[in-house]
């Protein structure tokens, strides 16, 4: 993730609106699947919408591609009003979960679907379905037929359906969920490469996996029931989620619950049981949560550390899991490999850097 | 029936429904067929097997005065069940989308004439076409008419259930490409669509094949479809020309039906071709 994150930064063409939702709300026969949701996504970005299943992912992007009509509030894509206009004026390019690759056209027919549907002439239709099948890595498949493709093929030629009419948007619906992790991961590398090539076009990606968001998107919006629930740059709203529950959502959490005693040197002081903390930043005082990663623990680490006593011990081949309980909480921890893990039943004390340990409200 | 071939049974369990099936199917089905195909070619029929075999009723069936039978039936069947295809298709289409209550009285005016007994239905048509303004009695076109009114509940219902399994990414998708209306219409919703619309057509052929109370109301003397020409032949005790004719109408009937299976397979998938191809 981390070495991604200079190119990525520079490729992204920051130069306008990409797309823009205000205050939409959808709603199915009188229930609210999307409540008065505002996000917007620059030109060229890539925004994952992450969240929990019914959470109205999928409506946010039927609403943007003109098949769920708001009830309230206005779409826009490169600064202009969508809202009232049909699917088709709307140039969108969409890759749905199942692919719908058109089972009676070969390859290139699906590709070309787009622009045969613009009346682009025969022969650039042809021409621009067998380069949108290069982009994606799969020309040799142009006069198969869906059923003859695997689930990664039949994806590769789903993006290559929606680029080929070279939309300013494109949305991902869930493209990889029915993918194996391995090509899985394949095919978030590919998008990230697309992106590089294409740095003006803006992606919608919508995914239940925190790890594809992370790794693919530049902000990330989450969604819990019908709301935004949080967002912003993936990076820090990993480091400093707003809220417990864009903690949790977004890669694991400890959550330890803590007394705030006062400020010092820029840190905050905590009580958490019986020993005392320094965390990042914030003011106030009284309960909070502190929110640190499973890999940000160390273990062993006296500094800025607490006592707690080994529950668990995972060996996950490149990994240790570790789950503590300190007091009554428990607590996981992740580091490398370790030589000589502890053993069960024993005391250990782990430590974290404050800069790694946001407070949160309890809410 | 889930529950029961869930493939959970014993097997001793599975054997006896298998059997039960087929004797079933043996004594209601391909019994009486197999009879009718033998009474067809006897010559005689007195002891337990029919005698002095014979294609003589066939010739009788195709040359006599039902002669005109199996076109008759064949072009009756054929404009009936396509206008039945056209018409139930458009109004399947359209009723999608629409208010639920506008769906049931829709749907409510096709399924009609199939809830009423066929012979009221030829009745009706009768007593409704032998007046000014419109006159059709002793019309091929009151026969269509009533073949169209019976069959056309069945296409209705084939195709309607056949856009109710559509998974409407496919459509979504293409509208998003930018396909306008009858574009969408004609490339992919109704190319989805082609199993359930050979499915639609061949019921309503065959209804109309056998279709013979509604008919016997309003046949003119010039279409004589085969349904009546059997009754007729049986009626008047030729019972083994009959059966010819049966057998000719049976033949006729599965030949269409395997030909419009073609085109389907032609039009919807292309994919048995290919999948040798591979
Ligand atoms: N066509 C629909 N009719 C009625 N309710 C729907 C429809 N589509 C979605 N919903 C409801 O709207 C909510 C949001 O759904 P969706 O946007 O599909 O969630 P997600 O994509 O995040 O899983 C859910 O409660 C779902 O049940
Ligand atoms: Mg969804």
């Amino acid at each position: 993730m981390d070495g991604m994150d200079g190119p990525r930064a520079a490729a992204r063409a920051e130069t306008g609106a990409g797309i823009g939702f205000a205050g939409v709300t959808v709603a199915y026969g009188g229930a609210v699947a999307l409540a008065d949701f505002t996000l917007d996504v620059r030109r060229g970005e890539i925004l994952a919408l992450i969240g929990p299943s019914g959470s109205g992912k999928t409506t946010a992007l039927r609403a943007l591609a003109g098949f769920a009509l708001p009830v309230a509030g206005r779409v826009t894509i490169a600064g202009r009003d969508v809202t009232g206009l049909a699917p088709a004026a709307r140039g969108i390019g969409m890759v749905v979960q199942s692919y719908a690759l058109f089972p009676h056209m070969r390859v290139a027919e699906n590709v070309a679907f787009g622009l045969a549907a613009r009346g682009v002439a025969k022969a650039e239709q042809r021409a621009r379905a067998l380069a949108c099948l290069r982009l994606v890595g799969v020309e040799g498949l142009a006069e198969r037929l869906p059923r003859q493709l695997s689930g990664g093929q039949q994806q590769r030629v789903a993006i290559a359906r929606a680029l080929a009419i070279r939309p300013e948007v494109l949305l991902l619906d869930e493209p990889f969920s029915a993918l194996d992790a391995q090509i899985r991961r394949a095919m978030v590398e590919e998008v990230g490469r697309l992106h590089a090539a294409m740095p003006e076009l803006t992606i919608l990606h919508v995914t239940h996996d925190q790890t594809e968001a992370l790794s693919l998107a530049h902000r990330i919006g989450i969604l819990r029931g019908g709301r935004l629930e949080a967002a912003g740059e993936s990076r820090a709203l990993y480091q400093t989620p707003p809220t417990r529950f864009a903690a949790e959502f977004l890669g694991r959490a400890n959550l330890l619950p803590v007394e705030v005693l006062g400020v010092e040197n820029g840190a905050a002081m905590v009580r958490f049981g019986t020993a005392v903390l320094r965390a990042r930043g914030g003011a106030g005082r009284g309960r909070r949560l502190l929110c640190v990663r499973p890999h940000a623990l160390r273990l062993h680490q006296a500094e800025n550390g607490f006592a707690a006593r080994v529950d668990g011990v995972r060996w996950q081949g490149e990994t240790h899991a570790l789950d503590l309980v300190a007091g009554d909480t428990r607590v996981h921890l992740t580091s490398s490999a370790l030589r000589e893990p502890p053993r069960p039943g024993t005391m250990v004390t782990v430590g974290f850097d404050p800069a790694d340990a946001p407070l949160l409200d309890d809410a | 029936m889930t529950t029961l071939f869930a493939g959970r049974e014993t097997r001793p369990v599975r054997f006896a429904l298998w059997g039960a099936a087929w004797l079933l199917l043996l004594v209601f089905y391909a019994g009486p067929l197999l009879l009718i195909v033998l009474a067809s070619f006897a010559g005689q029929w007195n002891g337990a097997l029919p005698s002095h075999l014979t294609w003589r009723h066939y010739g009788q069936a195709l040359t006599g005065d039902q002669a005109g039978s199996l076109w008759a039936s064949l072009a009756t069947g054929m404009i009936a069940s396509t206008a039945a295809l056209a018409l139930g298709t458009t109004a399947a289409l359209a009723l999608r989308g629409a208010r639920p209550a506008w769906q049931r009285i829709g749907s409510l005016a096709f399924y009609l004439p199939s809830a009423v007994p066929t012979v009221s239905v030829g009745l009706g048509l009768l007593v409704a076409y032998s007046r000014r303004p419109v006159l059709l009695n002793g019309t091929v076109a009151i026969v269509v008419l009533a073949h169209l009114a019976i069959v056309s509940a069945f296409a209705f219902g084939a195709v309607q259930a056949g856009l109710a399994r559509l998974p409407p990414e496919y459509e979504d998708v293409a509208a998003g490409l930018g396909a306008r209306r009858f574009y969408l219409l004609r490339r992919v919703t109704l190319p989805l669509l082609a199993p359930y619309l050979g499915a639609a057509f061949n019921l309503a052929f065959a209804l109309s094949m056998g279709e013979l109370a509604a008919t016997i109301m309003v046949y003119p003397p010039g279409w004589v479809t085969m349904p009546i020409s059997i009754f007729a032949l049986t009626d008047r005790g030729d019972t083994f020309e009959g059966a010819a004719l049966t057998v000719i109408l049976a033949a006729a009937t599965l030949l269409v039906l395997g030909g419009v299976a073609r085109v389907v397979a032609r039009a919807g998938g292309r994919a048995r071709k290919d999948r040798r191809a591979r």
